[in-house]
């Protein structure tokens, strides 16, 4: 009799913990698709021709630290220099390069060092000197050198040196679409609320073939790794993002490539030096100055796959990027701890915030709690077996749906990656993420948890 | 024969100028961007450059650039063929030394005289 | 055979013989299983067929694309002496082989056609929209523009807009009123297109704000315009609503209407920053001289941002009457002050270069660094 109440306590509490993730997953799916639907019907009428050849285009700096890429810098600032749009400049930030970066740009675009006085708002590693071309053809360029302080710290030094309303920031090896900035600056100029952050989809595009900076085509990875996390990617920009646009929230990681408002990411201090990813923090921090000052605001996520990534393929760096990202949204947490269920917050502090705490820091706990608790089970052989094969087949039938719901919402929407191969191969591995992939996720961010403590 | 080069990323207009000035006796040649407008001009000799501003890898203010700044070909006239007819961006390129600024929608036997325009004036000068 | 046999006998047993005597979690397990199963199943069946479709009909149309590319460009190529009904006749029955009763050809026609009408003008244009005509092709879009369906409704507002059919004007000016955003704006681009006599008809009775997105695009449309009736824009500068206002100030500034200048004035103590910035910045393009005083006048009670906006403003208009006052903001403790100060006198020329000297000489090491920065021709920005 015992025995067989311990059991039912422990399958009852794993099936109706998954029924709640369940719930909150298809909460996702319905209002994402909503969210999504509206989207593409919207923009299925868009034309951003106005806005290319507008007077009256918002004038936008796209930041761009770079680190030691001397064989790419040259093509990666020629790449920003086509981007389709009339009234943007460009700020290269070269953060303390030990190799020829700066040497590259300065032959090749015909840099000069120039007397430049930035309004430093932001405190960052001193700046050595400021460039610009005696060509006319890349007036648009300003390159800044500066001592190493980090990519958050390199986007600050941008952030001083702008003259513009809104700043584009985009991570250094981010290959962006031609049509970015036209496709982030209309939800700017559209929503009658104050906007003051916009962010779009990011894809995987590490086998895609690619030529001074830009990505002729996009196939699938041909890792696993990369495999695995383009599809990762998938949920959470379609799934995840949309939703929380869609009401207005916060989300859990922010992207590669964001446009924002300057004036309010300068006055809640610019990028964070101090966690570990700086996205997310600064999207709680820029929500939390707006709350402060009684500013109505908006958040938006476009789901346009704008911005190309190279994945990490090899396991070593995945980890350590996986635990700077969960490090980071936990320092977050911990930082902004003031905003559990306070009520001066709204819906940020009291469900948004807790919700993503839930969902980043709970979760995973429980997941490593379930599995210890039901190997011990199985260890002591007090378990029926059947039982808990049916329980486990239920989960990971579900997983395997959400997947293929987000590679759904793909297919109607953008497809990143389109050729009949790249689909076959895309469907066949959800049916082993679940397996290999996911368990990992879970591993990563209790590791980032328990590196935190130490 | 006069050797005109196009460089354009639209299928539609660099083919409507294609026809029209071949059939008027030019010898068109064709580039789809910029990077691929600067290797043409690289390896062969060209009368005259027709090129759009905003285009796939290499901007047009590039390609007038590597014209201008080059003394081999720094006397090739250069028409701008751009959808942004913005003071700003039109300054910008005559100061970079096009010879002409055309801005779309525009029309077709208009380019053909402007054309004509700076083959005779090249005529005379040599 | 063997395990397929036990298999469906397994779940024969599972869901069919023994559903009554599970627990209930599993009971549910099993159907939220079952759910699964098939959307997955649905899933995999809805890419695949879909993707078998999509690959058929691209393979047909792509060199009918092809084709229709060549043949538009070879039309455009005779426009410049002839009559457009002539030429169009000559290419018809070309045209008309094509096979017009697929609904994609129809498309891809049309998009080439209007996208070509957008990049000539004159002649070359005439001839698409007679080809358009001529085809036939306006009977769907005009019978569209009756849909309940919105976005059937634009589609067909947009394609009669790109080829110029101007004789459904009434119908469009209709829709400008629409509940729905996406067709409002729609329908007011088409109408101020289409309707070159009076296309600002709408501007008195619009309740509802234009965004800042619609103004933009309407402000393209109507600036493109070769043929339109330009109205004072002073006119609706005291409108209620602050976006016409706004709206409204974009064309005071673009036609340079100067009888505005006392209106722009009064818009100076307007509660709404955004239309007190714009009417700020406006007075500096228009360089009006007599607005100057009034600027220096409101100066000291304005927000930071305004008080740049007024600095810059006194750069444009460079009268030399407010150097004295420019040379006293150029100590401002504020740093955006002092730098929009500084540019301002720069704009004076040569007197504004004598003063920058002055002050260089007696401006300690950051003062310098800023009339450095800004002296310096390859620092646009």
């Amino acid at each position: 009799m015992w025995v067989f109440t311990i059991e039912a306590i422990v399958n009852n509490s794993i099936f109706f913990y998954a029924l709640l993730l369940i719930l909150i997953c298809l909460g996702y799916v319905l209002i994402s698709s909503i969210e999504l639907g509206r989207y593409m019907r919207r923009n299925n009428y868009a034309s951003y021709r106005e806005l290319l050849i507008s007077r009256h285009a918002p004038c936008v700096s796209v930041i761009s630290p770079v680190a030691n890429i001397q064989d790419d810098v040259v093509d990666h600032v020629r790449a920003l220099l086509a981007l389709q749009y009339n009234n943007f400049d460009i700020i290269v930030v070269n953060d303390g390069s030990t190799d020829n970066t700066l040497q590259n740009l300065r032959d090749f675009y015909q840099l000069e060092a120039v007397d430049f006085v930035s309004y430093e708002q932001i405190k960052t590693q001193p700046v050595q000197a400021y460039y610009k071309s005696r060509n006319l053809a890349f007036s648009k360029l300003t390159v800044i050198d500066k001592a190493r302080g980090g990519e958050p710290d390199s986007l600050n030094a941008g952030l001083n040196a702008s003259q513009s309303d809104l700043v584009l920031c985009i991570e250094t090896h981010c290959v962006l679409d031609k049509n970015s900035l036209l496709k982030l600056v209309k939800p700017f100029l559209e929503e009658k609320t104050r906007v003051i952050a916009v962010g779009a989809a990011v894809h995987v595009a590490n086998s895609g073939g690619r030529h001074k900076g830009h990505l002729l085509s996009t196939s699938f990875p041909k890792k696993l790794l990369p495999a695995f996390q383009a599809i990762e990617y998938f949920k959470s920009y379609l799934l995840e993002r949309l939703t929380w646009s869609r009401l207005n929230g916060i989300h859990p990681i922010s992207g590669a490539v964001g446009l924002f408002d300057k004036e309010i990411l300068t006055e809640c201090g610019g990028y964070s030096t101090k966690t570990s990813k700086e996205g997310f923090e600064l999207m709680v921090r820029m929500s939390k100055y707006m709350h402060d000052n009684n500013l109505k605001y908006r958040t938006v996520y476009i789901p346009d796959p704008l911005c190309w990534i190279q994945a990490p393929a090899r396991f070593s760096a995945l980890s350590k990027q996986k635990n700077a990202w969960a490090r980071g949204n936990f320092q977050t947490f911990w930082l902004h701890r003031d905003l559990f269920f306070n009520r001066k917050y709204g819906s940020l502090g009291l469900i948004n915030f807790p919700f993503l705490f839930f969902l980043e820091g709970i979760i995973p706990l429980m997941k490593l709690l379930g599995v210890l608790v039901i190997s011990g089970l199985v260890f002591t052989g007090q378990v029926n077996r059947e039982y808990l094969g049916l329980l486990l087949a239920m989960i990971y039938l579900f997983a395997v749906f959400l997947s293929a719901v987000s590679v759904l919402f793909e297919e109607r929407s953008y497809r990143p990656y389109s050729s009949l191969r790249d689909i076959s191969k895309i469907l066949v591995l959800i049916f082993i993420a679940p397996l290999i992939y996911h368990p990992l996720t879970v591993y990563w961010k209790i590791a980032a948890l328990v590196r935190l403590r130490q | 024969m006069t050797k005109v080069l196009i460089i354009e990323d639209e299928e539609l207009m660099i083919k409507a100028l294609e026809f029209r000035l071949k059939k008027d006796g030019y010898d068109v040649h064709l580039a789809r961007d910029g990077a691929q407008g600067i290797e043409k001009l690289n390896s062969d000799s060209f009368d005259l450059v027709i090129t759009d501003i905003m285009m796939p890898f290499v901007s047009g203010l590039e390609v007038v650039s590597h014209i201008k700044s080059n003394p081999m070909m720094k006397e090739t006239p250069v028409i701008v063929l751009s959808s942004i007819g913005l003071e700003r961006v039109v300054m910008e390129a005559f100061e970079l030394g096009v010879d002409d600024f055309i801005t779309k929608p525009f029309n077709l036997g208009e380019l053909v005289i402007r054309v004509k325009k700076f083959v005779r004036q090249k005529d005379v000068f040599n | 055979m063997g395990i397929e046999f036990s298999v469906s006998n397994y779940l024969h047993d599972l869901y069919i013989s023994r559903l009554s005597s599970h627990p209930l979690y599993i009971f549910l397990s099993l159907f939220i299983a079952l759910f699964c199963v098939i959307g997955i199943a649905e899933v995999l069946i809805y890419i695949f067929f879909r993707r078998g479709k999509e690959f058929y009909k691209r393979k047909r149309d792509a060199d009918l694309k092809e084709r229709i590319i060549t043949m538009l460009a070879n039309i455009l190529v005779f426009n410049d002496h002839d009559d457009p009904k002539v030429v169009v006749s000559h290419f018809l029955p070309r045209f008309s082989r094509l096979p017009l009763y697929r609904k994609s050809i129809r498309k891809i026609l049309v998009a080439e056609l209007s996208n070509n009408h957008a990049n000539f003008s004159g002649r070359s244009a005439e001839v698409l929209t007679e080809l358009y005509l001529q085809l036939n092709l306006d009977k769907r879009a005009r019978k569209n523009l009756n849909s309940r369906q919105w976005d059937k409704q634009i589609e067909a507002i947009r394609e009669l807009t790109e080829m110029s059919i101007k004789d459904e004007c009434d119908k469009v000016l209709k829709f400008t009123d629409a509940k729905h955003p996406q067709l409002r704006i729609e329908a007011q681009i088409a109408f101020v297109k289409l309707c070159a006599d009076n296309p600002f008809r709408f501007l008195d009775t619009v309740k509802e704000p234009i965004l800042d997105w619609h103004q933009l695009i309407l402000f393209e449309v109507i600036t493109k315009a070769e043929t339109m009736a330009r109205p004072r824009f002073a006119y609706w500068l005291n409108s209620a609503n602050d976006s016409v206002v706004s709206f409204c100030l974009k064309f005071v500034e673009y036609y340079q209407q100067f009888d505005a200048l006392p209106n722009l004035i009064y818009l100076l103590n307007h509660y709404n920053l955004k239309i007190r910035g714009a009417a700020i910045e406006i007075l500096g393009r228009m360089e009006a001289e007599m607005a100057e005083s009034h600027l220096v006048a409101v100066y000291p009670h304005q927000p930071q941002k305004i008080k740049e906006k007024i600095l810059n403003t006194l750069g444009l208009i460079a009268s030399g009457g407010c150097l004295s006052f420019l040379t006293s903001q150029a100590k401002s403790k504020e740093f955006p002050l002092r730098l929009a100060a500084l540019r301002a006198i720069k704009a004076h020329r040569k007197d504004g270069r004598e003063m920058l000297d002055t002050l260089y000489n007696e401006g300690v090491l950051q003062d310098r660094a800023i009339i450095k920065h800004i002296l310096d021709g390859r620092i646009k920005a």
